[in-house]
């Protein structure tokens, strides 16, 4: 079929196991293929609502309203003729900027243009409250009938005026309406917040460190959502009678943990959302418990698909199989694999720098450096540059092999947030040529 | 929702099974089968036009460990467990012909695991024209999804082999033909996680036309003819039987133990890739060709006795294929057995010698 995008799945395991063993551990790395996909896939229907901050600290500097203004016109330039889109000025309340009424209109040069003036004259003013400007956004997406339902969210300060609850409660009734990709400015955003957005509607997190990066940030969220070409994408998985799916989780590029979000198909049978697809590759990591087989045997642990959803259609757009296999062999059993090795390591520092950092907050030093080490010492094992020098702005590195920190005693608000936003960001370990 | 499952074989495929799709007990009342002998698997059924070429290949079938329905080498969509490639016991018979022109007599192969938890030998059989043809491999038990390389081999390599017979080619040639089909089909089933034991297996396989027996083969299954001055027309791919044909010491094993019945070459992604070793002989008279695995010529090594065991056995080619079979089985049947019988000359429907 022309036009429909390619989906490759591989699958990296060590599927010999000790006679006794039940764990079966593999990493499936899913590929939709790259320039062919979006230059013959028809273009899909799209609308886009964008939410940008408009409290009172946005002013404090002038360059975040400024600038949070000028990437609103670069993410609507962005937008392709036709599609659906819309403008909210978020503070304690969310309000319409463009267009006017509760609706959103076709990009066209006029509709740009307007949207752009409009922009242009906003002014920053009272409080935070994101829950408000979800529902609004929710409230939009849900009159049009668009594939790719994609938002973007700017705050530049904590949510003050709604509790964590009522936040909560709108986030679940968006889940699974649209994604939304969501970035902080300035230094008082709170990352556990935006990683919360994210997480749940299948989007990023970042924080920006300098307002003038804000244009860039909005076309590059703005293109990524333009370039999807499959809508809804879920992973499937199959694991036999008497197994127990241990998780499922996408380790590349962030680490999104997804075994809760399983809907069973059948007893045997669960999905798994993963949102909107362009050309692009993540990695997921599939471990599950079976019921051992005698030495020799061989067992079907699971079965990975990934399905296109279109309504009540359901494609199989690729599946890989993940074995075990007993043996007495031990120089096969004990081999480790490096991939599955490696996304356990990544999972491990995300979950140390988040607990690390929770507990330095909460004046808990020794569980802090406790963990914040440990986050050192695998963010230096696995090359991780980027999320070791983010560490290096909280703790005082005394040896990263071994994780001998120090908690810094003066730490920027911005630096820990910067830290635990990008906590899930993991990197690709280089595979091994066959 | 049932709470009624066999303790022996799980819960049944349908929760409104009355009865285990394995074992026959009543789920509801718990009480097991009425005991009678275990039933034993049906034969292919035989069609009755003449087919170019049979094979052991198992097709759909249930599940050992639940019970579902599976393909051959396919994995349980239930409880997960792999189905092998291997009929746990098969019969193959090609009928006569009718008559009007040259008919090629029947011929016949029998397969059964034996002892062993599964069936990695794997036979076919087929003819060209008044030739016939007869294929054994056997899976190297210690490799990874022997049967997969076993059954894949001896597919190949009987396509290749008749093909090859259609195209002209002579006995010897085709037999080339064939060994080097399978050896790239074996090879076709190693798979890059597999390690140091990718799927490997034997090879030998049978022509008979209306003047000669060729063999071609690899490995330790055997060729024996048990007409006049019978005897094994192959000799075993390993040290001691290599030694034991007066053949030198293969390079690399002078070291090596000379009674040392291991393999020193087989087919795989690690074989050596060359071609078989062939031998063609022109029998003095009419009599039955055998082509088997080592867990019948375990038990019947010397070409008198086989040739004995088989006169015994009566004339039918399927008679005497499933009573060497059952000869093995009584024997110990410690490993899985396959057994071809071809008479000659073709047309000879009688292989009394």
């Amino acid at each position: 079929m022309t036009g429909q995008p390619q989906f490759v799945a591989d699958v990296d395991q060590n599927e010999y196991l000790p006679a006794g063993r039940r764990t079966v551990d593999a990493i499936v790395t899913v590929t939709a293929s790259g320039g062919e996909l979006r230059a013959s896939a028809p273009a899909l229907t799209a609308a886009e609502v964008i939410m940008i901050d408009t409290s009172g600290s946005m002013t404090m500097p002038q360059t975040k309203i400024h600038e949070a203004k000028k990437a609103t016109a670069v993410a609507i330039d962005t937008l392709r003729d036709g599609v659906a889109f819309a403008v909210i000025a978020g503070s304690a309340n969310a309000r319409m900027v463009y267009p006017a009424d509760t609706r959103m209109v076709p990009a066209d040069p006029r509709t740009r243009a307007e949207a752009k003036e409009a922009v242009a004259r906003l002014r920053a003013e009272g409080g935070t409250a994101i829950g408000r400007w979800l529902h609004l956004a929710n409230y939009l997406f849900a009159y049009q009938p668009a594939e790719v339902k994609h938002a973007i969210l700017l705050t530049d300060g904590q949510n003050q005026h709604e509790t964590p609850q009522e936040l909560q409660a709108v986030l679940d009734q968006c889940e699974g309406k649209f994604t939304c990709d969501s970035r902080g400015v300035g230094a008082d955003w709170v990352a556990d917040e935006l990683r919360k957005v994210a997480s749940t509607l299948l989007g990023t997190a970042d924080g920006l460190e300098d307002p003038a990066e804000l244009p860039a940030a909005f076309r590059a969220m703005t293109e990524g959502a333009m370039g999807k070409s499959v809508a809804d994408v879920k992973l499937r998985v199959w694991t036999p009678a008497g197994a127990t799916l241990r998780f499922v989780k996408q380790v590349f590029p962030q680490v999104e943990d997804l075994t809760g979000r399983g809907v069973d198909v059948s007893a045997r049978i669960g999905d798994y959302p993963t949102g909107a697809w362009g050309a692009e590759s993540r990695d997921y990591h599939i471990s599950v418990e079976v019921e051992p087989q005698a030495v020799g045997e061989e067992l079907l642990a699971a079965r990975v698909s990934v399905v296109g959803v279109d309504g009540p259609t359901i494609q199989v757009l690729t599946e890989r199989l993940v074995l075990a296999r007993w043996t007495d062999d031990t120089e096969l059993s004990t081999r480790i694999n490096p991939q599955v090795a490696h996304y356990t390591g990544q999972a491990e520092l995300a979950a140390a720098i988040q607990e690390g950092l929770k507990a330095r907050d909460a004046g808990d030093a020794e569980t802090a450096t406790a963990k914040l080490g440990r986050a050192v010492q695998l963010a230096n094992e696995s090359g991780h540059t980027d999320t070791a020098k983010l560490l290096a702005r909280v703790v005082d590195v005394v040896d990263a092999p071994t994780g001998t920190v120090r908690l810094k005693k003066q730490v920027a608000g911005v630096d820990a947030e910067l830290t635990n936003v990008r906590s899930v960001k993991t990197i690709r370990v280089k595979k091994k040529q066959d | 929702m049932t709470d009624f499952f066999c303790p022996e074989h799980g819960p049944p495929a349908d929760p409104e099974d009355r009865f285990c799709e394995v074992c026959g007990r009543n789920l509801r009342t718990g009480e097991a089968a009425a005991q009678t002998a275990p039933p034993l698997p049906a034969p292919r059924p035989s069609t009755p036009a003449p087919l170019p070429w049979l094979s052991s290949r198992a097709g759909d079938g249930a599940c050992a460990g639940c019970g579902a329905r599976v393909p051959a080498g396919g994995y349980c969509d239930d409880c997960g467990r792999r189905r092998a490639m291997g009929s746990e016991h098969a019969e193959l018979e090609l009928p006569a012909e009718p008559t009007g022109g040259p008919a090629a007599g029947a011929i016949a192969a029998v397969t059964d695991k034996a002892r062993r938890p599964r069936n990695e030998d794997a036979v076919a059989i087929g003819r060209h024209g008044d030739t016939t043809v007869a294929i054994v491999c056997d899976g190297v038990s210690t490799s990874t999804r022997a049967d997969t390389a076993s059954h894949a081999a001896v597919e190949a390599g009987m396509h290749a082999l008749l093909g090859a017979l259609a195209d002209g080619a002579d006995a010897a040639e085709a037999s080339r033909r064939g060994a080097r089909a399978a050896s790239s089909a074996a090879r076709g089933t190693g798979r890059p996680e597999d390690g140091d034991s990718p799927p490997s297996c034997t090879y030998v396989s049978a022509v008979v036309t209306g003047e000669e027996v060729t063999v071609g083969w690899v490995g330790d299954s055997r060729a024996y003819w048990l007409g006049p001055q019978e005897r094994c027309l192959t000799v075993d791919d390993s040290l001691a039987g290599r030694l034991a044909a007066g053949m030198a010491v293969p390079p690399g094993l002078a070291d090596a133990d000379p009674r040392s019945r291991a393999l020193i070459r087989w087919l795989g992604v690690d074989a050596d890739g060359e071609d078989p070793q062939v031998v063609t002989v022109r029998p003095a008279g009419p009599g039955p060709v055998v082509v088997c695995s080592d867990g019948l010529h375990y038990y019947l090594p010397e070409a008198a006795d086989m040739a004995k065991a088989a006169a015994a056995l009566g004339p039918a080619p399927l008679t005497v294929a499933q009573g060497l079979l059952r000869y093995a089985l009584d024997a110990g049947g410690h490993d899985n057995i396959a057994v071809a019988v071809l008479p000659f000359p073709p047309n000879e429907i009688g292989v009394q010698p």
